[in-house]
């Protein structure tokens, strides 16, 4: 096996997955966040608690439940293979399930506190003038939130970078489907090719620092620049 | 005043959204609960405004002022609400199809975009064409020198200044103001209003100005629509509403009636100003020629039009015509209508050429001068407030004399 | 705690909302309860280092069976002599002996394989004199059984019918690179190659096939037969056909003690050779080595 290329192959599913993952998650949390920051139901504490689960809970126990519901023989898998056609264990788009649900928090924690300083009462005021809800939202709630969205975007996508657990339980380990960096690592691990762990731990230090400074001095700036959220 | 352009105004029974600003207000401060709900707000409002000028709402603090201007805009919603604005009905519209400019109590300026940036989010979403240009709208709220400001580089008056420009570069069919000087320091008060009269002056649509500042509602607006816990007291006018002895305006001690004169001549040896109460140019009958006051000089032409305002405190009356007196202004009236405020106050409202002037004096007064209605009295008048000089170019000053 | 560090990450730049100024007093509360219980836990494990203990290291796949054996052991020996522990820590084989070599504190190791147990010796850890094959392992390949796919497919229809074959890692587990080698005998290596799925080890690649989202495994027989009996497999409709005949030879696995050997150490070694411990491993799904008894057909 030639690892160099297996690795290569890792790091790009890695980062498409991160990608992917990213994106439905924008999708998703941004209104889901929208509503908790709204929402003075009890209800919303429900879901505020399930979106909060993954921070807390070991990504085995997620990966387990998920092995589970993945199954062909239960809803979930069952349902998703009538629709696609394909089983969702083992697969990319059984990863990005896993990681859009173990990312969750990441992205709805800091769009929900960037949307409860937003003042509500500016959307009003672009009500009057005609704005509608799509034109509110690109124009004022994005761009006073946009430190908001980008810490969200930035954790969501390093957070699943970094993700093992859930991988290891519902991945199989299949290069260029679900063998991404944090499992290839272990895998030269448990090899003992040092050398090559070396190089993917190295590279995954080396690419979350990174993506940490950026994110600090983004939020830094800001602070220093004009009031933003 | 064009009966299609109008507006006509019926609202009943608001309800204050869930989660709304204004429901925390409203629960503060409406001791009543209409129907057991707290949410509720019990208003019912039934008015026709004048389709041009300023219309003045006033009340006192939780009255259902600002509760109503929103339900116009339909930023709350009525359990029956109809409304027309010149001829279209628009209580059906959602909030941003209504076409109506909103300046809010505090300025809600998008903080992300310079001055220039909100005026251009206005102007890039208006209504129509037939709106005002930006060069015009800069000009008359003079934020020319703001433009490339950020809104919280600003002060609280040119914050507002700049969301006046920024409702009207929506080209509204009507601009609702929710007391837009409320967050501005006495200082900045002044200017606005100057702007806000200038507007007026230029503008063909009407305004509706929020208030529970007498002062500010005499000095601009021409139609009065006074409420109280939800109901509509009274409407009319501004000058017949400020002279109404039924009302509680003339009551107050900042009562003050608004008239309407006209420049008659100037003394440039004293540097003064006649003005006839009577608007009749030319005409100068036996009782007309008497009912002039003295103001310090203006630069008006002789028949141009000046409003001024003189408040009831500062009117005092003498059965006789004084002639050893300091004050300047003393003018002759007949006694229309007499009203006690309390035991020791009463309001007295007297004819001079055809225009109200109420003097608030004591009861004592009263019953040792035997006043009564139809008796023939001078009234000595200490402060003329001048209030804007309609027909002439430029700013409108206040001056005391 | 890393989570603690990211959920910081969050609150750059504002006072922390409520969702994350609950989650920091959460994790406070559990740091508050690592601090209370780890005292204990300190007491528990300074109790059972003081006492007797063997702490042993296995190959997944064995694990069922030795936990038998050494539940057997414990009862012949508390009979006479005062209590002691056994610890049993499970993984795959290359990943053990990865530990071993960086100084993990096993006394005893259970390979999947010969060659690692053999380079311990090598390395100087193992003990050259207690190096033997405990056991021989059978590779079974297993499959549910429904209308489409007849009780008497061959292993290499089923493979190919196959949507998913669950196997241990091949890198690292010996039965994974047993498991690789049946596929290429039978010839399905191509065909194969996209539908593996690669458990971690011999456990996982059966808790892939058992979770219903793998249709077959390869796997130690041990684990199919202790995992379900007789009936619950007619039940489930599952297949074990053993693969032993597609292997050039079969997968023996060792063992090994770490150098220094406890007297512990020794008596379960001892153990291991009575007539009792080997029904066991025979029980477990292995066959046992030549020794000029028990010798297999």
């Amino acid at each position: 096996m030639n690892l160099l290329a297996s690795d290569i192959t890792a790091l790009f599913l890695t980062l498409q997955l991160a990608a992917v993952t990213t994106v439905i998650l924008m999708a998703i949390g941004a209104p889901l966040a929208w509503w908790l920051s709204r929402s003075t139901s009890r209800f919303a504490s429900v879901i505020e608690a399930t979106v909060a689960l993954p921070l807390i809970l070991p990504p085995t126990v997620i990966g387990f439940y998920l092995l589970i519901a993945f199954s062909p023989d239960n809803f979930l898998g069952s349902s998703w293979l009538t629709l696609t056609g394909q089983p969702l264990a083992f697969t990319f788009s059984g990863l990005v399930v896993g990681s859009v649900i173990y990312s969750l928090p990441f992205v709805v924690q800091p769009l929900q506190s960037g949307f409860q300083h937003f003042d509500h009462k500016l959307l009003e005021a672009a009500e009057t003038m005609g704005a509608g809800t799509l034109d509110r939202f690109l124009n004022l709630i994005i761009p006073l939130t946009r430190r908001a969205f980008a810490t969200a975007a930035l954790l969501g996508f390093a957070h699943t970078m970094g993700e093992f657990g859930v991988v290891l339980m519902i991945g199989g380990n299949i290069p260029g489907e679900t063998q991404v960096l944090s499992i290839a690592l272990y895998d030269h691990v448990e090899a003992l090719d040092y050398g090559r762990a070396h190089w993917l731990a190295g590279g995954l230090l080396v690419f979350s620092f990174a993506l940490l400074i950026l994110l600090y001095g983004f939020n830094r700036h800001k602070k220093s620049g004009a009031k933003q959220l | 005043m064009n009966v299609d352009k109008n507006i006509q105004l019926s609202v009943e029974h608001c309800y204050v959204q869930e989660g709304s600003v204004q429901k925390e207000r409203v629960r503060k401060k409406s001791p009543q609960k209409a129907n057991g709900q707290e949410a509720d707000f019990s208003l019912a409002v039934k008015a026709q405004l004048p389709g041009k000028g300023i219309t003045a709402i006033y009340g006192p603090s939780g009255c259902g002022k600002t509760t109503l201007l929103r339900c116009i805009a339909g930023l709350e919603s009525a359990e029956h609400c109809q409304l027309n604005i010149g001829g279209n009905e628009i209580d059906g519209l959602p909030v941003k199809q209504r076409q109506l400019g909103y300046v809010f109590q505090e300025d809600r300026l998008f903080p992300h975009l310079s001055v220039e940036g909100n005026l251009d989010f206005a102007f890039k979403r208006r209504f129509s064409d037939n709106g005002p240009s930006k060069q015009q709208v800069i000009a008359w709220l003079d934020i020319e020198a703001l433009l490339d400001r950020e809104p919280d580089h600003l002060s609280g008056g040119q914050k507002q200044r700049v969301a006046i420009a920024r409702a009207l570069l929506t080209a509204p069919r009507c601009l609702l103001l929710d007391e837009p000087l409320a967050g501005v320091d006495s200082k900045a008060r002044n200017p606005i209003l100057r702007h806000l009269g200038t507007l007026a002056e230029n503008l063909s649509i009407p305004m509706v100005y929020v208030s529970h500042n007498l002062d500010e509602i005499t000095r601009l607006a021409d139609h009065l629509i006074i409420m109280d816990q939800g109901r509509l007291v009274a409407d009319g006018p501004l000058l017949d509403m400020l002279s109404r002895l039924d009302l509680d305006v003339t009551r107050q001690e900042g009562a003050a009636v608004v008239l309407n004169t006209r420049i008659v001549g100037h003394d440039d040896r004293y540097s003064l100003t006649q003005l006839a109460l009577s608007l009749d140019s030319g005409v100068s009958s036996g009782s007309g020629s008497d009912a002039q006051l003295s103001v310090g000089q203006l630069s008006g032409e002789p028949g141009n039009t000046v409003r001024v305002r003189i408040p009831s405190r500062d009117v005092s009356i003498a059965l006789e015509r004084p002639s050893q007196s300091s004050i300047l202004n003393i003018l002759p009236g007949v006694i229309s209508e007499i009203e006690l405020i309390d035991g020791a106050r009463a309001v007295v409202k007297t004819d001079v050429a055809g225009q109200a002037i109420l003097a608030r004096i004591t009861r004592k007064s009263l019953e040792h001068l035997q006043l009564e209605t139809g008796k023939q009295v001078y009234l000595q008048i200490k402060t003329v407030a001048l209030l804007s000089e309609t027909l002439v170019s430029g700013y409108p000053c206040i001056r005391n004399t | 705690m890393p989570k603690m560090w990211i959920s910081s990450v969050l609150n750059v730049g504002r006072t922390a909302s409520n969702s994350l100024g609950h989650l920091l007093r959460l994790k406070l509360l559990v740091i508050a309860v690592l601090f209370i219980t780890v005292p204990f836990t300190t007491v528990i494990f300074c109790h059972s280092v003081l006492s007797d203990t063997l702490s042993i290291a296995t190959a997944s796949n064995f694990r069922p069976v030795l936990e038998q054996l050494s539940q057997t052991f414990s009862e012949q020996q508390n009979a006479d002599r005062e209590s002691h522990q056994i610890n049993i820590s499970s993984a795959s084989s290359g990943v053990i002996y990865a530990q071993i070599l960086q100084g993990a504190p096993f006394q005893l190791f259970f390979s999947a394989n010969e060659s690692y147990p053999e380079k311990l010796v090598a390395s100087g850890h193992g003990d050259a004199k207690t190096l033997a094959t405990y056991a021989i392992g059978e590779l079974v390949l297993v499959s549910r059984h429904d209308a489409t796919s007849p009780k008497e497919a061959s292993p290499k229809e089923l493979l190919l019918k196959a949507k998913r074959i669950a196997i241990a890692n091949p890198r690292t587990a010996p039965y994974g690179i047993a498991a690789m080698e049946a596929i290429k005998t039978l010839g399905v290596a191509k065909e194969s190659q996209s539908k593996l799925v690669v458990g971690n080890n011999i456990a996982q690649a059966w808790q892939f096939f058992h979770s219903g989202n793998a249709d077959v495994a390869i796997v130690a027989a041990s684990l199919a037969y202790l995992a379900e009996s007789a009936a619950v497999k007619e039940q489930q409709g599952l297949d074990t056909i053993d693969l032993s005949s597609f292997l050039t030879s079969p997968v023996r696995q060792s063992r090994v003690a770490i150098k220094p050997i406890s007297p512990l150490t020794q008596q379960f070694l001892d153990f291991m050779n009575t007539p009792v411990a080997e029904k066991i491993i025979t029980d477990g799904g292995y066959l046992l080595p030549i020794k000029g008894k028990n010798i297999t057909p």
